[in-house]
């Protein structure tokens, strides 16, 4: 395989095969590999985007209220500050989130447009208006891993060129690999090349359904931006199959005649009833106070793979049901369910657990192709050509200067005041400083002690943030442990745990490589390669 | 099979031109094609119409990831190019023909 | 803690890892059965572990509860097989021992 955009000589068909899709598997991860691992990084760290919030909102602290009294609470908040509004989004709390996040929308004014109101929190119990430093909190890795911080539509679209790289990266690299079942087990420490090719075949087989899943129903998350046409092709407006797909709730323009809303309560507990006693997530009231008002409940999609919520729709006035969603058919229910899988909602504490593990092996994938892209054109005795230092010093910006970055987001959160203003951007602007500073910085540096470096620094920025937190709140270490405050105490226990991971990979950079050897001998019986030729060749395939 | 034709073609069209030439016919042409297709199949499937868009979003990105590597396994560029750009017109072609569904 | 699916899918890994020729040099006080022993009682594990995660969850979170929990034990048992192959076949044992008694925590 060669840099050049040149194809190998032509050989017989299986082996053409073979050899075209390892030409191409190495430009696809070259190509996508650095945006990828930063995706695969922050979007594993999303999994776990309500704790984040509620780690880096440590003023807020949860309590259990049932959903009837959480909606309750806000309307009465709603009526009491904006009754007349056209529409109110209430977001009710659950296991995983502390407060009831309300929005506003005002009636359309021809005159002059108003403002967006900004989204409040409010005490799930009291429909208290909560204050708390103003944070992205976990919202910011989630949006960051397919917006890529750039302006809308471009961070989208760059981010879905990238996942179509993966995807094609994934079968073209499963048509390259031809060991996959002889080697499947196979990862061999301290050779040089070879380790890396183990490390990068391993991590990408062994988690190879998470892998094809999540590329996949990624690019489904989008399908609407990325392939609006085959709606097109039958459909004159997306509301048309939004509302073929999904059942349109039923609406009415607003009488002006005024009637009081009823409670939410019995339409709860009506929806419950119908849901087999799930709760809902989501309220939205259209024209409160109004005799078309209309109450909108969303299913809490915890514990089913589809992530498409069904719906019921009550009149506000009357309290009856108005309409509900069509229970959906294979296709809508299929992208249903890969939307689900992707976000993966309806996990359990031990499954999203399963899942963080997962991603993380999909950014060692990433990270481990791109290092492999360098070992392999690396020559002993020879000064490198300029590709190679440059995809060498940005493997060390994305791979080993992303972590300081997003500790950096996080020790933001702890040492920014909590009332300055604008802390919130500052936060965001922390970590991409961080970032792309240390990445320019390690620079100075020869690239394998930039390496040791910076991973020592991720490791130290992470090691520290427990630290900073018990510092800086009341909610550090010992007292979470000790009040049995899971949420906090996991939280500081994975910061250390990845701080141990990343020191690690320091310490593994910082041991003296060792050239592939085949008559090494090495104690370790994975390494004993009972037949050296096979080995040379799966080398070679890459 | 090819050898002499793609040595007088890459002889007389650098190296450089002709494989931007295939990544671009790789990724657009792969999108048009992936997207025609998808349209078609999303307007001729019996069932619902919105059952059918489902279907051809959900399908599409396997056959643009399909089509895009094949653009780079297959030799010849004038092939890959009339097979994706080709594919793209004609089934694009064919939704435009065929209209709304009745 | 519903794990039990992961433990047994580790345990069964570990015996198709062992039914393979080059893994199984380096466990020496260890005496393997034969190849074709471990194979079989690898596959049949694999599919109990899927039973039970079916069995417990479903068909469609089970399925998906499996194939999780399965490459997370198999990437983990890579990692730890490369490292310390007797600690591995021994964690697979203990895994084994405990799935039935996680099952019912």
């Amino acid at each position: 395989m060669n840099v050049r955009p040149s194809f190998p000589a032509p050989a017989p068909p299986a082996r053409a095969l073979r050899q075209s899709m390892a030409w191409i598997h190495a430009w696809l991860g070259l190509l996508a590999g650095w945006i990828l691992f930063a995706m695969f990084l922050t979007g594993t760290a999303s999994y776990f985007r309500p704790e984040i919030t509620q780690w880096m909102q440590p003023e807020l602290r949860s309590t259990s209220v049932p959903a009837e009294q959480a909606a309750q609470a806000a309307i009465a908040h709603m009526q009491a500050t904006t009754p007349n509004d056209q529409q109110w989004f209430i977001y009710l709390p659950d296991d995983r989130t502390a407060v009831t996040r309300v929005f506003a929308r005002a009636k359309p004014n021809p005159e002059k447009p108003p403002a967006r109101r900004p989204e409040l929190k409010l005490d799930p119990a009291t429909g208290q208006s909560l204050e708390a430093r103003d944070t992205r909190g976990g919202e910011h890795f989630y949006r960051f891993h397919f917006q890529l911080q750039l302006p809308h539509p471009w961070g989208r679209w760059l981010a879905g060129v990238c996942a179509m790289f993966m995807l094609a990266a994934i079968i073209s690299g499963v048509i390259t690999h031809k060991r996959i079942f002889v080697d499947f087990f196979t990862l061999r420490w301290r050779k040089g090349q070879r380790s890396w090719l183990d490390a990068h075949n391993a991590s990408a087989v062994l988690a190879l359904p998470f892998h094809a899943m999540i590329t996949y129903t990624g690019l489904i998350t989008l399908v609407a931006m990325y392939m609006p046409w085959p709606v097109k092709a039958n459909f004159d407006k997306p509301d048309a199959f939004t509302a073929a797909a999904y059942g349109a709730p039923a609406e009415a323009k607003a009488t002006g005649t005024p009637a009081p809303l009823l409670p939410v309560g019995p339409m709860i507990q009506a929806a419950g009833r119908a849901w087999s006693g799930d709760a809902p997530r989501t309220v939205v009231i259209r024209n409160p106070g109004d005799t078309a008002s209309t109450v909108t409940l969303l299913r809490a999609t915890g514990g089913r793979l589809n992530a498409r919520p069904d719906s019921i729709t009550f009149s506000g006035a009357t309290g009856q049901e108005l309409s509900r969603s069509p229970s959906p058919g294979p296709a809508i229910a299929t992208a249903g369910v890969m939307l689900g899988l992707h976000l993966g909602h309806f996990a359990s504490p031990a499954l999203r657990w399963v899942y963080f593990l997962l991603g993380l092996t999909g950014a060692a994938m990433v990270g481990t192709g791109l290092v492999l892209w360098v070992v392999k054109r690396r020559k002993p005795n020879a000064a490198p050509f300029f590709g190679l230092k440059l995809v060498e010093r940005l493997n060390i910006g994305a791979i080993a200067c992303l972590p300081s970055g997003m500790a950096a987001y996080l020790l933001a959160n702890r040492l920014i005041p909590a009332d300055l203003p604008g802390r919130a951007e500052l936060e965001v602007k922390a970590m991409f400083w961080t970032w792309f500073g240390l990445a320019v910085v390690s620079l100075q540096r020869p690239a394998r002690r930039a390496w040791i470096e910076t991973l020592g620094l991720a490791t130290l920025a992470f090691a520290a943030l427990p630290v900073v937190n018990a510092a800086t709140t009341d909610r550090g270490l010992v007292a979470s442990l000790r009040t049995g405050d899971w949420l906090f105490a996991g939280f500081d226990l994975a910061m250390l745990a990845i701080a141990a991971l990343c020191g690690l990979a320091a310490f593994k950079a910082s041991r003296k490589p060792q050239p592939p050897s085949q008559k090494t001998s090495v104690r370790a019986p994975a390494a004993a390669s009972p037949k050296p030729a096979p080995a040379k060749e799966s080398v070679d395939a890459l | 099979m090819n050898n002499d034709r793609s040595a007088k073609q890459a002889a007389a069209w650098p190296g450089v031109a002709r494989m931007t030439a295939r990544a671009v016919t790789a990724m657009l042409g792969g999108y048009a094609a992936a997207a025609a297709l998808a349209s078609l199949l999303a307007r001729l499937l019996s069932i619902a119409p919105a059952e059918a868009s489902a279907w051809g979003m959900i399908l599409s990105f396997l056959v643009f990831a399909g089509l895009a590597l094949w653009a780079f396994h297959e030799r010849r560029l004038a092939i890959v190019a009339a097979v994706l750009w080709g594919s793209a017109l004609a089934a694009g072609a064919a939704v435009v023909l065929l209209g709304a569904r009745a | 803690m519903p794990y039990e699916s992961g433990l047994i899918s580790f345990a069964a890994f570990t015996c198709l890892a062992l039914a393979m020729k080059k893994h199984r040099s380096g466990l020496e006080p260890l005496v393997l059965p034969s190849e074709r022993v471990l194979r079989v009682l690898g596959w049949c594990l694999l599919a109990l572990s899927a039973a039970v995660a079916v069995f417990r969850l479903g068909p469609a979170l089970g399925v998906t509860v499996w194939i999780g929990q399965m490459c997370v034990a198999v990437a983990l048992l890579v990692l730890l097989l490369s490292w310390r192959p007797k600690a591995a076949t021994a964690l697979a044992g203990v895994g084994l021992i405990c799935a039935p008694f996680l099952a019912f925590l």
